[in-house]
């Protein structure tokens, strides 16, 4: 159901999103990493805002996702195989015809996608035992060690890391082309999940996050929802992280998990704009990507003091996030219905309300 | 022992008179409800002795009687709310007292966050009175205790404890300054420390845990149940002693006005008389005033002097607590019959 | 006893150095009214939990509806049709009303909804009827943490029965509930029992209450069974006195 409200920020978003890099080529690549943001904070909080599993580990999905890309991106089209590739460390420049690179392109992306889900699968089964901090920490593990395992694999470079295949077209294309993943990526994934939360499964989810006993004890199977969650969100992440690793050129253990950075910035962008909303996540994404940006204009090194200190001032003071602020304030805009018979009027209501 | 007998022969007859499961009557006609249909008894203003006349109404327990009275949470609101708007003038509920206010609450605005639960709720209680508030779920009478407590967001109004306005303090202050002790509703002991540490934890606010201690045997000495059991964790003891504890630890203060939240929910019947018979004590032999909050209105009625029924965050009727026990009205909309 | 739907056979717990139940025997009978009462700490809730399986039992066998189910976990005895209230009411309380009704929907297999069911259609109206019959269709909108705790005991009812359980075990349903109101929720759960078929099995302090809805009560004291019989049998049965009614 698409309210008022949603028709105008669809639209402005829209104008962002396809007017930007016309009217801002040379920030065609910063909006792009702004539709990534958007995407990462959107997944993170179907399992976290929607649910209440704070996942410190979605950033394994984009790891993993960009390393197999990488792995089938090579191995379709060049004879010699991957570890041929790798062990060459850079010297060995595959050329693929334009359409060998996007088929190339498209299979890496669905194969990085699969592998997120398949690995999310996988972690579900033993992952879910735990609660609360415990499986934060835990999570938070799980990207540490595939970041550290990545590295040991001499077959993905190891160390080294590995070269992505060169785009074919120039530097406008390639941030146009880019640009457009990463948005239409963002796109699908923001009404998939709007789709799903005006289901049962959003109901569900939410009746995980609110009491996950009294759940339970109502015949709900939590463990189906939590695989469902975060098997969508591992998907995406996967995905997405197929686009970024081919955007960055090279890909090694920095870029692929980036923990203490994008890892931690997926939850602050959702703690900002307003955890288990449908638009906090996106807001929160926006206006951290902008100040992110404009600080290390301005700011440079200093960008992450700045950028720490709105993550202590957002917890300390403002918890509910933005739109949880808004909500609170003008309910009716939303959609909650409170009861107007305990509405701050003052004078007498007589009767209950009707 | 012959008030027992008596009271299960006429309980058993009320018992073979439903015999035949009658299905539940929905009264659908709103009837014009007045605000006192008091039967002929004289009430003057009196002190409320526990007179023999009294121990007729003795409710024992939850009450007995039958649930044939079925009527809808909106039904029920509707026919009380046209009580309401008779509702009685601060004249009306200053009659009720035998001599001078001691606490007053004055045209309260208040509620939690944004919502407002009271509207314009006034209360006149004197010194050494106990007050009851009764009312449908949801209608504000625990918002009152806690407005009285300061748990509140007060929007306007004020509260007078013996000609101070103690409207602004702070729950420490209300207990430490203003004398006002609050019992909250159920299971609020901690369960781990000993009874002899829950009652320290009473006197916490006291300049000196020296205090605390003497006010602690005080209590010993009073309430022999608790002395017998002052080593042992608060968690393992039984509902009724658990409530005794309750109402013991805020005593500790040596509060003139005892706010006590539900003092049966959630007891067993053999205890409900026990924590009512405690009460009564207190307010008889140690001259506290008391207000609180019950659920069990009937036993709640028959115990309080004066009774306030509270319906959507206004004053609908108030009363002696016996007369309201006679109202038709108000048994069918709020005491089941 | 001709049909038993839950039977409880010589079931013990004891846990911390407690002995919670000590060998209970029991029965409910299919589409009955059962009554359960106590003084606090006789195990009455130990035993919901055991029945529930909210936790695992020393020893003993519990079935339900003819199937073992002592070593089943909650959410697969939920699903096989038998679900509890809890004495602290618990609902999801940042959803509004309806919204908690849709969600206690029935998952078991053999039930109509799916996990991307839409949210509008039958289910709703089926959520709101039933809010109705609570009468909570006024309230149905707003968020269900902000109802009253009275309020929000007439919601986790209503959600029991959105379920459409076989059994339905509430522990203390009347707690802290206004009298009338009482009446109210007495009203429905009869008709529950008698128009939907549903079996109660009712933890109760109030005797007004068991008295006039339960058709068989039984009375635990100290983790043993210590009497059963017809409500009017237990309520002149001298230990049942002596042990909880109490009176002078």
């Amino acid at each position: 159901m698409i309210k008022s409200n949603d028709v105008m920020a669809y639209g402005a978003l829209g104008v962002l999103g396809i007017l930007g890099p016309i009217l801002f080529p040379d920030y065609t690549l910063s909006i792009a990493y702004l539709w990534m943001m958007v995407l990462m904070a959107c997944t993170w909080d179907t399992l976290g805002g929607q649910m209440g599993y704070n996942s410190l580990g979605n950033i394994t999905f984009f790891g993993v996702g960009m390393y197999v890309s990488a792995i089938v991106q090579i191995s379709f089209f060049y004879d010699g195989g991957v570890g041929e590739y790798t062990s060459a460390m850079g010297s060995i420049k595959p050329e693929f015809t334009d359409s060998e690179y996007f088929l190339g392109l498209f299979w890496g992306i669905l194969a990085a996608s699969v592998a997120g889900l398949v690995l999310s699968v996988l972690f579900s089964s033993f992952m879910f035992g735990l609660r609360g901090p415990y499986f934060a920490i835990g999570s938070l593990g799980l990207a540490i060690a595939a970041a550290e395992l990545t590295i040991t694999i001499d077959y993905v470079g190891g160390a080294s890391g590995i070269s992505m295949p060169l785009f074919p077209g120039d530097i406008e294309f390639r941030s146009t082309f880019f640009y457009m993943l990463c948005f239409g990526a963002a796109v699908i994934a923001h009404f998939l999940l709007r789709w799903l939360y005006s289901t049962q499964f959003g109901l569900a989810i939410n009746a995980i996050r609110d009491d996950e006993d009294k759940a339970e004890a109502m015949g709900i199977p939590t463990l189906v929802y939590k695989r469902i969650g975060w098997g969508i969100a591992a998907f995406f992440m996967g995905g997405i992280g197929a686009i970024a690793g081919n955007m960055a050129g090279f890909i090694d253990k920095e870029v692929a998990y980036p923990v203490p950075t994008f890892g931690i910035f997926m939850v602050a962008m959702v703690l900002l704009g307003g955890k288990g909303t449908l638009w906090g996540p996106v807001l929160g994404a926006i206006i951290f990507h902008v100040i992110k940006e404009t600080t290390w204009t301005y700011l440079l090194n200093l960008q992450w003091v700045a950028l720490g200190l709105i993550l202590i001032v957002n917890i300390v003071y403002f918890q509910q996030g933005i739109m949880g602020w808004l909500q609170a304030k003008f309910p009716e805009r939303f959609g909650i219905v409170v009861d107007p018979s305990t509405t701050q009027v003052g004078s007498r209501q007589g009767g209950d309300g009707q | 022992m012959a008030e027992r007998t008596k009271k299960k022969a006429a309980s058993k007859k009320a018992e073979s008179e439903k015999a035949a499961p009658k299905k539940a009557v929905k009264k659908t006609v709103a009837k014009k409800a007045s605000k006192t249909t008091a039967p002929a008894k004289k009430t003057a203003k009196k002190a409320a002795n526990k007179s023999a006349k009294k121990t007729e109404q003795n409710v024992s327990g939850y009450g007995s009687g039958g649930v044939d009275v079925v009527m809808s949470v909106d039904q029920v609101a509707k026919e009380a709310a046209s009580i309401a708007a008779a509702a009685p003038t601060i004249k009306e509920l200053e009659n009720l007292l035998p001599g001078d206010v001691y606490l007053s609450i004055n045209d309260l605005c208040a509620g939690y966050g944004k919502m407002e639960i009271l509207h314009d709720f006034s209360l006149r209680i004197g010194q050494g009175q106990s007050l009851c508030l009764i009312g449908p779920n949801g209608a504000g009478k625990s918002t009152v205790l806690h407005s009285i407590f300061g748990f509140t967001n007060i929007f306007s109004g004020s509260i007078m404890v013996n000609g101070k306005d103690v409207t602004s303090l702070t729950p420490s202050q209300k207990l430490s300054e203003a004398g006002i002790a609050y019992i909250l509703q159920d299971k609020s002991v901690f369960p781990q420390m000993t009874v002899e540490e829950n009652l320290l934890m009473g006197g916490f606010l006291k300049d000196k845990p020296a205090e605390a201690k003497a006010a602690a045997e005080m209590v010993f000495d009073k309430y022999s149940r608790l002395a017998d059991r002052r080593n042992k964790p608060a968690g393992v003891l039984s509902g009724g002693e658990r409530r005794l504890l309750e109402i013991s630890r805020a005593l500790v203060m040596q509060p003139q006005v005892l706010l006590v939240d539900e003092p049966s929910i959630g007891l067993e019947p053999r205890f409900i008389d026990m924590v009512f018979e405690i009460l009564e004590d207190l307010q008889r032999k140690d001259g506290k005033t008391i207000i609180m909050v019950e659920q069990n209105a009937k036993k709640g009625l028959a115990f309080a002097d004066i009774g306030y029924v509270l319906v959507s965050g206004e004053t609908a009727i108030a009363d002696a607590g016996d007369r309201l026990l006679e109202n038709p009205d108000v048994g069918r909309l709020f005491l089941g019959g | 006893m001709s049909d038993p739907i839950i039977n409880v056979e010589n079931v013990s717990k004891s846990y911390g150095g407690v002995h919670a139940n000590v060998d209970i025997t029991m029965q409910v009978e299919r589409g009955s009214i059962t009554g359960i009462i106590g003084p606090n700490g006789c195990g009455k809730t130990t035993l919901f939990n055991s029945i529930v399986g909210y936790h695992p039992i020393d020893q003993g066998s519990i079935q339900f509806d003819g199937q073992e189910i002592s070593k089943l976990r909650v959410g697969d005895i939920a699903r096989l049709g038998m679900l509890r209230t809890f004495q602290q009411t618990r609902i999801y309380s940042k959803m509004d009303c309806v919204d908690n009704m849709q969600i206690s929907v029935s998952h078991r297999p053999d039930s109509k909804s799916s996990i991307f069911a839409s949210r509008k259609g039958e289910i709703r109206d089926r959520a709101e009827h039933l809010l109705e019959f609570v009468g909570l269709y006024s309230k149905r909108n707003l968020i269900s943490g902000d109802l009253s705790f009275g309020q929000q005991k007439l919601l986790e009812l209503a959600m029991a029965l959105m379920n459409e359980p076989k059994a339905l075990l509430l522990d203390e349903p009347t707690a802290g509930i206004n009298p009338t109101l009482i009446n109210g929720l007495i009203d429905r759960l009869r008709r529950a029992n008698e128009e939907l078929g549903i079996t109660l099995c009712v933890i109760e302090h109030n005797m007004r209450v068991i008295m006039n809805l339960a058709s068989h009560i039984y009375c635990l004291s100290n983790g043993h069974m210590l009497a059963d019989g017809k409500p009017a049998e237990l309520q002149n049965d001298q230990r049942v006195i002596d042990a909880y009614l109490g009176g002078h």
